[in-house]
């Protein structure tokens, strides 16, 4: 209990990356601006089953992750990441384990690179992502290798709806192969994360004055693709509330496609978070 | 465990070392904001009227319009900062007793906001 605790703290000292419209389990093209910070909090509870190594049964996972967004210029900001994990299972054949420790944590520059404002609101962007995921040094949690990833973002507001695609493919420079781990596309095998989000605009129906808050409904579509031939594809419907610094976000996300050998299979997931503008 | 705890201790770092960024690079852009070219000497000019409506493009939404709000009250002289983001009209109130921004400094918060500045209004 300890060291959950001590784990929630730390990655409470950082922050998440946040962006408006941004949907809860994709990325997006809007990032904050100079000088400021974005700080995101997620809660993601993961359930997973069929371990590959026969050894474990019905293990659940929840991902504190935590994150920052400075924007260094108008056009370019840095990001931070850390996960806390606090994970349980049962062993097959009887009793139960539990763990808690730190995932690898990612940092990451996010440079904007093309812009197209078109009314009040409406707006087209695009940004390059490129960083990596470091090894915590948590032998149970962490892939224990310098993982650099590269990706790229479109985002596209128009009336009430908004749209986001992004895709980021990342380098497993660890050449271990080990069936234990949990984390999908954190093995040996190079990862594509490919996602798509489309945003309705609930309230308000049309902007004013004295309209300071929205809500939007969300559905997603995530896809993981490993060059070992492991391959999801999860279906997130989802929403967001937000007003003038901050917001709060909720989604669940359930497997539509999946073809996986190598590692545990994703029942599903619960993600909750919040989003802060200093 | 040592390995885990210099990691621990070298993140816990990097947010503070971003903070202190932050702050510096906030005070240096001030600096910047009054160097930024304009197109002409009345534009370095402080306004005289009492308020301006900035007309911007591409607010996107509330949280995001929150980064136009920081910018524009870091520059010296604005009081107050309004959004309506159904016309795009940002409108500011000055200080009465601080010295009135210029156009140029209006201009360089909306760059530096990442939106799209149409034109400046004295009110």
């Amino acid at each position: 209990m300890r060291r959950f605790i001590t784990a929630a703290v730390f990655s409470c000292a950082l922050a998440a990356p946040a962006a408006a419209q941004q949907a809860p389990f994709s990325d997006s093209a809007i990032q904050p601006s100079k000088g400021v910070i974005a700080w995101r909090q997620l809660a993601t509870h993961t359930e997973y089953s069929n371990d590959p190594t026969g050894q474990r049964e019905d293990l659940s996972d929840l991902r504190l992750t935590t994150g920052l967004t400075y924007g260094l210029s108008s056009t370019l900001a840095v990001e931070a990441q850390v996960p806390v994990i606090v994970r349980s299972w049962d062993r097959t054949g009887g009793g139960s384990e539990d763990e808690v420790g730190l995932g690898d944590p990612s940092l990451a520059l996010r440079w904007r690179f093309w812009q197209d404002d078109t009314g009040a609101v409406d707006t087209r962007r695009a940004v390059l992502i490129a960083g990596a995921e470091l090894p915590s040094g948590d032998d149970e949690f962490s892939s224990e290798s310098v993982d650099p990833f590269l990706g790229a973002a479109y985002s596209q507001i128009s009336g009430r709806w908004a749209f986001n695609a992004d895709a980021r493919f990342k380098l497993n420079t660890s050449s271990e192969r080990d069936a234990s781990r949990v984390t999908p596309g954190d093995f040996a095998d190079e990862a594509l994360l490919a996602n798509a989000s489309v945003l309705y605009r609930l309230t308000p129906k049309a902007w004013g004055p004295d309209a300071t808050v929205s809500s939007y409904a969300i559905l997603e579509l995530n896809g993981l693709f490993e060059t070992g031939g492991d391959a999801e594809v999860m279906l997130a419907p989802g929403y967001l509330w937000e007003a003038q610094g901050w917001a709060w976000e909720v989604s669940v996300q359930l497997p539509i496609v999946q073809d996986v050998e190598n590692r545990f299979e994703r029942n599903w997931s619960v993600r909750a978070g919040l989003r802060f503008l200093f | 465990m040592f390995h885990r705890t210099m990691t621990v201790l070298a993140l816990s770092v990097v947010p503070l070392a971003l903070l202190g960024a932050c702050a510096s690079t906030q005070s240096h852009t001030a600096g910047a904001r009054a160097e930024a070219p304009a197109e002409n000497s009345s534009e370095l000019e402080p306004i005289t009227a009492e308020s301006a409506t900035l007309v911007v493009k591409g607010l996107s939404c509330p949280l995001c319009a929150t980064n136009v709000d920081k910018q524009l009250l870091a520059v010296r002289g604005v009081s107050d900062v309004r959004v309506d983001l159904g016309s795009g009209e940002v409108t500011l109130a000055f200080s009465p007793i601080e010295q009135r921004p210029s156009r140029a400094e209006l201009r360089r918060a909306i760059v530096d906001s990442g939106y799209t500045l149409v034109e400046i209004r004295a009110n």
